[in-house]
């Protein structure tokens, strides 16, 4: 067995790992902990196949962003876990119910599932051309050059998006004293202070 | 033995382990002098004295707290999460330290030269957070819990415009690899043609923004004590605390690091006739160094509202604004194309291919004067190198003009040799090259010449 094949059992292994643990943990916040590790399982398993781009986009998106809001949400819930445990068993039947389901639909697909004689061919990988550019390259060139409709199309959706949360959560209050930070920086001394002369014994 | 390391699977990992505990041990030795010196800088501004008893000037200062640390009981509070409460310490101990594998200290001198080197550090230092929120969290207590929300908010705010300058500095360079990123800035010009100047305001964004990423002073909102105790760090003590702080230097330190490879040319000599070397890229890591303890000296804390305020309202559209400037500056190749420093010579793969074709049955010295300009195969070809494609190509025409003048048959390796050579000196630059010799072989072989010969030569071969 050599390196990469050790490197691949490795993260392979902790992918399938950590996402069994993210089901069966009992505390919300040791489940996003195990998701992160299988993301990052994830990432190291881009990097065997040298797609070593996305998997530092898959670490910076998911694990850089995504898992930190689950675990700030996750963090914030005020969990009790005995009423958690009992609150499992009154569920316990329609999940299994929706799990039998989905394994009875996953056999029928597959069971009726017939290979295509050109499917290996469609499915090997694209040649590119690896020793003329590196995958960053590549993926822009594909990103930027084919598909820059479709890319920008995406990046609208989800502006839109966001402006759509903002303008959902935004409330403008009255009742708040706000700062205004340009008043505050053009106050001077002369404007804002006065000096008095105090006599002894006197006061104000 | 040189090949036992550079050949055997053991030898290479045995090879990277030793090069990784060396740059571990010199950087954990350092930090021990970093942090007296950031003791001495704070205290001097003070105009107080500073750690001075132990060891000459107190120099050993650091080793007896470090002993200090190990040396005390760690305290678990009750109702602690014991894994997490261990863990957060050692991520943020060993996240930053982990960043140092891409750091290129000089030329070459680098643990693994990767091509991501930059998406590298932005993914591990997004990891970073997880130290600051696992220790909140897992402490199951209040000031440490708020400081660690605050810290994560902080954190996620700055790396946006952070992320944005480091676009900029890309966008200039073409590469996401941190040697070619100072090779882009080795102008001859010395210290003028280093980003500092093209990429001027950026600079100080960095600066502070580095500053709010790494909780220093006046960022360091998360253990503000006024208001949180120690934030995150309440509850660690001994050795759980020695990792989190080093960890926060380490981290520091990798980005006066940073700074340097992008803004300061890393290893690259401020003078363009004294010699570049790691001693110029240690001494510029420590100028920033020093910026940084002054800072913390000198300036007082923000509000946790202003530090918002700063990230999302004034740095990150200034940084987007900014990206969008030098996007169309290094496009145009403006102010003498200091904004577009890439380098887009690529091979192209039907060149390379017509010159393997045709030098392989070649004997050893005419495959040298072929193989001697790699250029041919690029686009961006060498005028000098036209020359042997050309000399190669007036031969062989010569000979197959013969052929077909006195209906001699031709092999079809000859055909096909002939075919590739053909393409090789439109690579070499037929078409487009300006000097004496392309003018000269312009004038020999007008192009619907050479292709009608070429047509001529394939069907008296395929007969």
């Amino acid at each position: 067995m050599g390196p990469a094949d050790f490197a691949f059992y490795l993260f392979a292994i902790t992918v399938v790992a950590g996402g069994l643990l993210t089901v069966i943990s009992r505390n919300p916040v040791h489940s996003v902990l195990w998701l992160i590790l299988s993301f990052l399982g994830s990432a190291g398993l881009f990097v065997l196949v040298g797609a070593e781009f996305v998997a530092m986009l898959l670490v910076i998106v998911y694990v850089g962003a995504v898992a930190v809001l689950f675990l700030f949400v996750v963090m914030m819930l005020d969990v009790d876990f005995a009423e958690l445990k009992g609150e499992m068993a009154k569920y316990m039947p329609l999940a299994l119910l929706i799990g039998v389901i989905i394994l009875m639909q996953l056999a029928i697909a597959f069971g009726v599932w017939q290979v295509s004689p050109i499917a290996g061919d469609l499915r090997a990988a694209v040649p590119l051309e690896y020793d003329t550019a590196h995958n960053t390259q590549l993926l822009g060139r594909i990103l930027y050059d084919d598909y820059i409709l479709l890319f920008q199309l995406a990046g609208l959706i989800l502006l839109v998006a966001m402006i759509g949360a903002i303008v959902l959560t935004l409330r403008h209050r009255s009742d708040v004293k706000r700062q205004d930070v340009l008043a505050q920086m053009y106050r001077d001394p002369a404007k804002a202070l006065e000096l008095r002369d105090v006599k002894p014994g006197q006061g104000l | 033995m040189a090949e036992f390391f550079t050949q055997t699977n053991t030898g290479i990992a045995l090879l990277t382990l030793g090069q990784a505990l060396l740059v571990t041990v010199m950087l954990l030795v350092s930090m021990a002098f970093l942090l007296y010196a950031d003791r001495k800088v704070w205290a001097a501004v003070q105009m107080r004295r500073g750690p001075n008893v132990v060891g000459i000037f107190g120099l050993l200062q650091s080793f007896a707290d470090f002993l200090k640390y190990i040396l005390k009981e760690i305290v678990v509070p009750a109702g602690a999460d014991r894994t997490v409460f261990f863990l957060a310490p050692i991520a943020a101990f060993t996240l930053p330290l982990i960043l140092w594998a891409v750091m290129p200290f000089n030329d070459g001198w680098v643990l693994a030269d990767l091509n991501v080197a930059i998406l590298y550090i932005f993914a591990i230092s997004s990891l970073e957070v997880y130290g600051v929120i696992m220790g909140g969290w897992a402490s199951n207590s209040k000031y440490p819990f708020l400081g660690s929300l605050r810290s994560a908010a902080q954190m996620i705010s700055y790396e946006v415009s952070i992320g944005l300058i480091l676009v900029g500095v890309i966008l200039s360079t073409g590469s996401l690899n941190l040697s070619q990123i100072v090779h882009a800035q080795d102008g001859g010009w010395g210290l003028f043609s280093w980003y500092w100047l093209p990429h001027f305001p950026m600079v100080f964004l960095f600066f502070i923004s580095a500053l709010a990423e790494t909780n220093r002073p006046p960022f360091d909102l998360p253990e503000a004590e006024s208001e949180l105790v120690a934030g995150y760090q309440v509850e660690y003590s001994s050795t759980p605390f020695l990792l989190f702080m080093i960890g926060e230097y380490t981290a520091i330190v990798f980005l006066c690091a940073l700074m340097v490879i992008l803004f300061f040319g890393g290893w690259l000599s401020p003078l363009p006739f004294l010699p570049d070397g790691i001693l110029w890229m240690m001494i510029k890591m420590l100028v920033i160094f020093f910026l940084f303890a002054l800072v913390k000296a000198v300036v007082p804390r923000y509000r946790y509202d202003q530090l918002m305020r700063l990230g999302w309202k004034v740095f990150l559209p200034f940084s987007l604004a900014w990206v969008v400037l030098v996007a169309f500056l290094a496009h145009f190749g403006l102010f003498g194309g200091a904004y577009a420093r890439w380098d887009d010579t690529t091979i192209l793969p039907e060149c390379a291919e017509a010159r393997a074709d045709f030098v392989a049955p070649l004997g050893t010295d005419d495959r040298a004067a072929l193989l001697e300009d790699d250029s041919v195969i690029t686009n961006r070809p060498a005028p000098g190198a036209f020359v042997p494609v050309a000399d190669a190509y007036d031969g062989a025409a010569e000979a197959m003009e013969r052929a077909l003048a006195g209906g001699w048959a031709i092999p079809q390796e000859a055909a096909a040799r002939f075919a590739a050579l053909d393409t090789l000196v439109l690579c070499a630059g037929a078409g487009s090259g300006t000097t004496p010799r392309h003018d000269e072989f312009r004038a020999a072989h007008p192009a619907p010449a050479r292709d009608a010969l070429l047509n001529r030569v394939l069907e008296r071969a395929a007969r």
